[in-house]
């Protein structure tokens, strides 16, 4: 079970902060994310950064990559003003 | 001796003048001081306000780590980055840096690095509200 951290536009796709899912690799936890939530999620993950338990998952690796206990799903970052 | 270094999420307004007496000592001849403002218009919409949001369970630590790393690029003797969270008005300031050295080079270069990261890399997004509704702004300029 990965629990699934969802930030700004992921979040607000979503609906939720953070939801678990089951699966084995990255692309799976992604693939059964964008099922429950929609498609609109999936747009999101195209461009988002993906970390795992603390380390950032290169996006080559995503189909191969476990998905730890916590998985965050990090839109491109916008601080500053 | 080791640099000062004074980072966080703050959801109250940031007081600039307060963080820069957070590292003014002796040996500091120079310190810089940046403000990131919410701005309207931004490209020629009008915006109200910006709606900020960050992890915040890993920013602090994140902000500590990019705060450090270029303290020891540029010998500055204290770096500060904070950042709001939360709804940020038209002219107030959603992010303070504040870089301290002996020289005012490596101040300017400190502070300039420190914005500039802090902007590309810090899991921090914001929410452009407008009058006609809101959108997420997606990467740094």
């Amino acid at each position: 079970m990965t629990e699934v951290l969802f930030f700004a536009r992921a979040r607000e796709v979503a609906g939720t902060s953070r939801q678990v899912f089951e699966g084995e690799t990255v692309a799976e936890i992604i693939s059964a994310a964008v099922d429950r939530f929609g498609p609109e999620l999936a747009e999101v993950c195209a461009t988002a950064s993906f970390v795992v338990d603390g380390e950032m998952i290169l996006r080559s690796e995503l189909a191969t990559a476990h998905p730890g206990s916590e998985m965050a799903v990090l839109p491109p970052v916008s601080g500053g003003a | 001796m080791e640099p000062t270094i004074v980072v966080g999420l703050e959801s109250s307004a940031l007081d600039a003048a307060g963080l820069v007496e957070k590292v003014r000592c002796a040996a500091a001849g120079g310190l810089v001081v940046f403000e990131g403002t919410t701005r309207s218009p931004n490209h020629g919409v009008d915006v109200i306000a910006l709606d900020y949001e960050a992890w915040e369970e890993r920013v602090p630590q994140q902000l500590a780590g990019i705060a450090a790393e270029v303290a020891q690029a540029h010998g500055l003797l204290g770096a500060v980055g904070v950042h709001r969270i939360g709804r940020v008005a038209v002219g107030e300031a959603a992010v303070v840096v504040v870089a301290a050295a002996a020289h005012r080079d490596a101040a300017f270069a400190g502070a300039r690095e420190l914005i500039d990261r802090i902007k590309s890399e810090a899991w921090i997004w914001k929410r452009e509200i407008r009058p006609d509704g809101s959108v997420w702004v997606e990467g740094c300029e």
